[in-house]
């Protein structure tokens, strides 16, 4: 049996199986088993996941020939490194030997070579072999024709404007195919923020591991209606505290970024539908294309005047206008023009989600903006945040209450009149299209079978935990 | 004892350690919040090498403003996530004199701690160093900075619902 057939054991090909993938979204609501099914999970590691451009890191991250960052994408441990002629290269990490992960390291450098702690094979940095111990003992072995020789397995990479992505199957849609440009202009909105147009990394991320399924973080991204219920707390707390702060006559003249940042969170449903939102086919979205909570933000001094220079008056008023709520690079990423951030969601499991907060510095700018960027991440998404703990504790009893009898549907009809079109669409702040429209991309990659080209370089799950498991209904 | 040290304010300040915890614990926000400095700190680093806290990104970073919106949020009645308020625990190991800062006199004291918060069936159990700097003035103890170095402070975190 090759790897190939074995991976297809726990999602068998039959006709039974995909009808029940089929009637997981009906497009306007989402079976229960999306959220709680292991063999729905295993089915998006191989087809959804393994297909889509995954964000895996910042080329800030590895400034250096021979720098490497280790990170994990749908359970495949990855390398990047940069290379002496200042590209980088995404590798599995794992030696072509016996499969010792190369380093354990989260980052590190690795010189003109990386070396695995096993038996000392030795590659080039761009996965190629170097060399090996023992080499005569493989004289006449016929080595050279094994998958061995052919080094550290090289995954597809992308890099915009300094962001790298991964596609882990060996096949599939390039990353502009699949990324469309109003979501590249996402990330140059982000990147223009610095007056020379570069990001760097501010900082390890934050990370948070909360105990649901990886969507229903990422569909509450574009939930608009939830902030002023869930986070009521959060807001009346700040503006109460801050009245009585100007009451007592002690208040500073300028508003702390903290309150300009936790206030606006008592906006009501009338604001959030003005921000609007604009759906992409493949799954993302920009949330607030007229209006965000962003958008108030008081001027930094000395920011706007840098950025005229770089960018002329023109083009730096296109910049500072526009600040979404957030963007969706589905299904990995939530980030913001202002303040630089981004959020990656990295499924765990079928009910454990690890996201990573991560925060930019813009060259060129003033420090205030980057302070701002981070104020931002400690209040609202933080394991310690004033905010996140009401969302998280909602995320979690989601997913404990879905696993009960009765109602099997999670319901997505606010706004759905009729079947939702095809393509790319301006929609209204509340209407729930902005999640529909991920459920449309995540059905359309389950409802694919893996060809056995793509079945090879995807990952492999547990082959034993779901043999003869069928979905959970 | 290093020069410049005073045996009452020692004692003021090692006991103003062993009561943050205890009011913490106890549920005694008001009289939590009241033992910081008009210009206190509350801050926990992502990172035990970390000297910037402004400037680098920390898992809480909180003035006296910030806190009190905690406090504030922490008795609202629709803090969800705070439904029924977990129970905590500090457990403190002797506190270290690290001596007295130069510049301004506070008292440094490094505590060795573990935390443990429970809502329900959930338990979240952390460990670390906490780092007190303290004014001592008129006989009286105020925290200018507490600092939490985690000893998990990198690794992916469960949300920890009230202040370490």
């Amino acid at each position: 049996m090759t790897t190939a057939d074995l991976s297809l054991v726990d999602c068998p090909p039959t006709a039974d199986f995909s009808d029940a993938v089929a009637r997981l979204f009906d497009g306007e609501q989402v079976h229960r088993d999306a959220y709680t099914s292991a063999t729905v999970y295993r089915l998006e590691q191989r087809r959804l996941l393994a297909r889509s451009w995954i964000y895996l890191g910042h080329v800030s991250q590895t400034p250096s020939a021979g720098d490497f960052i280790a990170v994990t994408v749908a359970e495949v441990p990855l390398l990047m490194v940069r290379q002496a002629d200042g590209g980088v290269v995404v590798l599995i990490n794992r030696c072509a030997h016996k499969g010792a992960m190369m380093t354990c390291a989260a980052s590190g450098q690795a010189g003109r070579a990386l070396r695995c702690p096993y038996h000392a094979w030795a590659y080039r940095l761009d996965g190629s072999l170097l060399a090996l111990p023992i080499r005569e003992g493989y004289e006449g072995t016929g080595l050279a024709r094994s998958q061995a020789a052919r080094g550290l397995t090289v995954v597809a990479s992308a890099v915009h404007r300094g962001f790298v992505f991964v596609r882990l199957s060996s096949t599939g849609a390039s990353f502009e195919e699949q990324v469309p440009e109003g979501m590249r202009r996402c990330i140059d909105a982000m990147a223009d923020r610095s007056p020379t147009g570069t990001l760097e990394v501010a900082g390890p991320a934050l990370r948070s591991v909360i105990e649901c399924n990886w969507k229903i973080y990422l569909e509450n991204v574009n939930d608009t209606v939830h902030a002023s219920v869930t986070h009521e707390s959060s807001a009346e707390s700040a503006s109460r505290t801050w009245e009585a702060l100007q009451r007592s006559g002690e208040a500073p003249a300028r508003k702390p970024m903290a309150m300009e940042q936790l206030l606006p969170f008592s906006q009501g449903s009338d604001f959030m539908e003005r921000m609007g939102g604009q759906v992409f086919s493949g799954g993302h979205s920009i949330l607030g294309i007229n209006a965000s909570l962003h958008s108030d933000y008081s001027s930094i001094p000395g920011y706007e005047a840098a950025m005229v220079a770089a960018w002329g008056e023109t083009k730096t008023a296109d910049i500072l206008r526009w600040s979404p709520q957030n963007a969706v690079i589905y299904p990995s990423i939530a980030f913001k023009s202002m303040p630089q951030t981004l959020r990656v969601i990295r499924p765990l499991g079928v009910n454990r989600t690890l996201v990573e907060v991560w925060a930019f510095r813009a060259l060129g700018a003033p420090d205030a903006l980057l302070e701002r960027t981070l104020t931002y991440n400690r209040i609202v998404f933080s394991p310690m945040s004033l905010v996140a703990h009401d969302d998280v504790q909602v995320f979690e009893s989601i997913q404990r209450a879905l696993a009960s009898p009765g109602n099997e549907w999670v319901n997505l009809q606010r706004g759905a009149r009729g079947m939702d079109p095809a393509g790319d669409s301006i929609v209204g702040g509340t209407d729930e299209r902005m999640i529909r429209n991920q459920y449309r991309a995540w059905a359309a990659a389950l409802a694919l079978p893996e060809s056995v080209a793509e079945a090879d370089a995807a990952p492999h799950g547990s082959v034993h935990e779901g043999l003869g498991e069928g979905l959970d209904r | 004892m290093s020069i410049g040290t005073n045996p009452g304010d020692m004692a003021r300040a090692r006991a103003l350690v062993v009561e943050e915890a205890h009011r913490l614990d106890a549920g005694l926000w008001d009289e939590w919040l009241a033992l910081f400095a008009p210009d206190g700190l509350y801050w926990v680093p992502l990172d035990e090498t970390q000297v910037d806290p402004r400037l680098e990104q920390s898992i809480a970073c909180e003035d006296r403003l910030l806190l009190a919106v905690r406090v504030a949020r922490m008795r609202h009645p629709k803090a969800w996530s705070l439904k029924p308020m977990p129970r905590t625990l500090h457990v403190l190991q002797a506190s270290v004199f690290e001596g007295l800062d130069p510049t301004d006199g506070l008292y440094c004291l490094r505590t060795p701690f573990s935390y443990v918060e429970v809502r329900d069936d959930r338990r979240v159990s952390l460990d670390g160093t906490v780092r007190h700097r303290i004014r001592v003035s008129d006989e009286r103890a105020l925290i200018v900075c507490k600092r939490v170095d985690l000893v998990d402070a990198r690794s992916a975190l469960p949300a920890i619902y009230l202040p370490l």
